[in-house]
């Protein structure tokens, strides 16, 4: 019997580093601009003009090969990739080929294979019988992050990419902003049978969403499987997926010497980054998403869900710790910041930056409930209040009179009304029925208006019940 | 090195030319030759040089935004240009 069908993937995402110019000269890089007015001679590939590399840009990609465990390269070497499209106005791509800026990381259980520096080519809309062709993106500057064939589905895949994009954003090498194109995947998917050699991969390019990636993924893993099923062969090539049919087609064939006729670039010499600059670089990054959840879990005792979900951005960890610190309770901050500013940010679309209740504000909220000043119910109100109106959380509790009643005389009075009121209540508790009491309990909490406090309301209720 | 006939319609192949048979045939030959000289080249003893990290470094350019040209320069010099901006190129094969 053939063994069980298995995929072997691999990832290549092209991320678009966070600079102000364009990698090989001045132009702006920024997203959304009028077509073709971030462009000047070199963008253009007017003949005679010169690239020249962008500091800023290196920086980022030798970040991100830290980042990511890789070795990263002293000396690298930038090459041209050779093909016609309208999209190149030079004709070629400036990339690195034999000689990356890094090699050998990993990210989780995810081998990294190389980091290169490449640029971006320009925009391409079909229109009627001819193309509008915008190099404003021209010359962008990229990474490409190339896994080895270390995924086996789509779901791991989809894992990777979530992880990639969290080291990215830490580092600050990328927004992450996938609408926007700053984040592409292109994905190489062969299936076999267990045991078996690797099959003929197949590459379906420029998924621009994580759902897209997946979908795409399955999509291919299935039509193979389908395929090879039906006595047929899969053809080395390149597939494009359709969003709307969520399925893929063939882009063009791989076969037919796709050869790039690559060779370094004569404009540019090698890149040098000297150790020391490495190292430099390399005490600078921020502490990144893995080790600080492993951290939350073993220093402030939280569950792996609550550490994950707190590490997502830099900000959100930021913000986290900042409100542990300051509340010196960090589980109360973690439940806090997990349920409700999430909750308000997303239900409100607000940044975390822009977001009214600041880490101060929060942690002196959990200080009120820890210290008993507050209950937990009208705590949500305060915090709501917060979100809404910006105000101290002390300021609040003063303005809506939320103190909670911890004087026993208050409790006392409000309880003997609560007896009075509930006659027959107090009549069955009396009478043994201890169910009762929840209910009563219920009501003194009613009559305070749920300031009371939840201990001293039981004791001096039971108090007055079993007198 | 020797470039034959079909080596050099290869090469013609990956740069989007064609040539017929005989002048492939001059091709390969005009090849051949330009190889020859960077065989020449070998034999010249470089042993004991060495590549110095300061002298064929590219040179970086900081981070700083420069003006881009005008959108009218860019035109100009296009073949064809929308009125929105964007260059008009025929469409091509496949697209």
């Amino acid at each position: 019997m053939p063994g069980k069908w298995e995929a072997v993937i691999g990832l290549e995402v092209h991320a678009r580093l966070l600079t102000s110019t364009k990698i090989f000269c001045g132009c702006s890089p920024a997203f959304g601009a009028p077509p073709n007015t971030h462009v000047c001679p070199i963008c253009l590939g007017y003949p005679g003009s010169l690239p020249v590399l962008n500091r800023k840009a290196v920086e980022l990609a030798v970040r991100m090969g830290l980042a990511t465990d890789c070795e990263v390269h002293p000396r690298s070497v930038f090459a041209r990739k050779n093909y016609f499209y309208p999209d190149l106005p030079k004709g070629y791509q400036i990339s690195q080929f034999d000689r990356p800026i890094a090699t050998n990381g990993r990210i989780g259980d995810v081998r990294i294979r190389r980091i290169h520096m490449e640029e971006d080519a320009g925009k391409l809309m079909h229109h009627g019988d001819g193309s509008l062709v915008d190099l404003n993106r021209a010359g962008t500057p990229l990474v490409e992050i190339v896994t080895e064939p270390d995924l086996a589905n789509a779901d791991d895949a989809v894992a990777y990419l979530t992880r990639l994009r969290q080291v990215l954003m830490y580092t600050g090498a990328c927004d992450g902003n996938m609408e926007e194109g700053s984040l592409r995947c292109d994905a190489n998917v062969s299936v076999r049978r267990e045991g078996e050699e690797l099959g003929t991969r197949t590459e379906t390019k420029n998924l621009n969403s994580f759902r897209y990636v997946g979908r795409a993924i399955e999509h291919e893993i299935e039509r193979q499987i389908a395929v090879l099923e039906r006595g047929g062969k899969i053809d080395q090539e390149t597939r494009l997926y359709d969003v709307a049919t969520g399925e893929t087609r063939v882009m063009r064939s791989k076969e037919e010497a796709h050869d790039y006729r690559y060779f370094p670039d004569p404009d540019l010499l090698t890149l040098d980054v000297e150790p020391s600059q490495i190292e430099e670089i390399r005490r600078a990054l921020p502490e990144l998403p893995a080790p600080r959840a492993a951290r939350y879990q073993r220093d402030f005792g939280l569950s792996v869900k609550d550490a994950e979900a707190l590490v997502v951005t830099k900000a959100l960890a930021e913000y986290y710790e900042a409100v542990a610190a300051e509340a010196a309770n960090a589980k109360a901050a973690a439940n806090w910041v997990r349920n409700e500013v999430l909750r308000v940010l997303n239900e409100e679309k607000v940044e975390l930056e822009e977001y009214r209740v600041t880490p101060s504000m929060l942690a002196r909220l959990i200080k009120l409930i820890d210290s008993g000043a507050i209950g937990g119910k009208s705590a949500k109100e305060i915090f709501d209040d917060m979100s809404q109106s910006g105000e101290a959380p002390e300021t609040i509790v003063e303005r809506k009179g939320l103190s909670q009643i911890s004087d026993p005389s208050a409790i006392r009075e409000a309880a003997e009304r609560v007896i009075t009121a509930n006659a027959a209540q107090v009549e069955q508790y009396r009478g043994g029925k201890q169910q009762v009491f929840g209910f009563l309990v219920g009501q003194l909490m009613k009559e305070t208006r749920g300031k009371a406090k939840a201990e001293l309301a039981n004791a001096v209720l039971r108090e007055l019940l079993d007198r | 090195m020797k470039i034959d006939r079909d080596e050099a319609r290869r090469i013609a192949t990956l740069a989007h030319l064609e040539f017929d048979d005989p002048a492939l045939e001059r091709m390969a030959g005009e090849m051949t030759k330009i190889l020859s000289y960077i065989d020449q080249l070998r034999e010249v003893d470089v042993a004991g040089f060495q590549w110095s990290a300061a002298a064929d470094s590219t040179p970086l350019r900081d981070d700083v935004p420069r003006a881009p040209v005008t959108r009218d320069a860019v035109a100009a010099n296009a073949p064809a240009f929308s009125d929105d901006g964007h260059f008009v190129v025929p469409k091509g094969i496949g697209d």
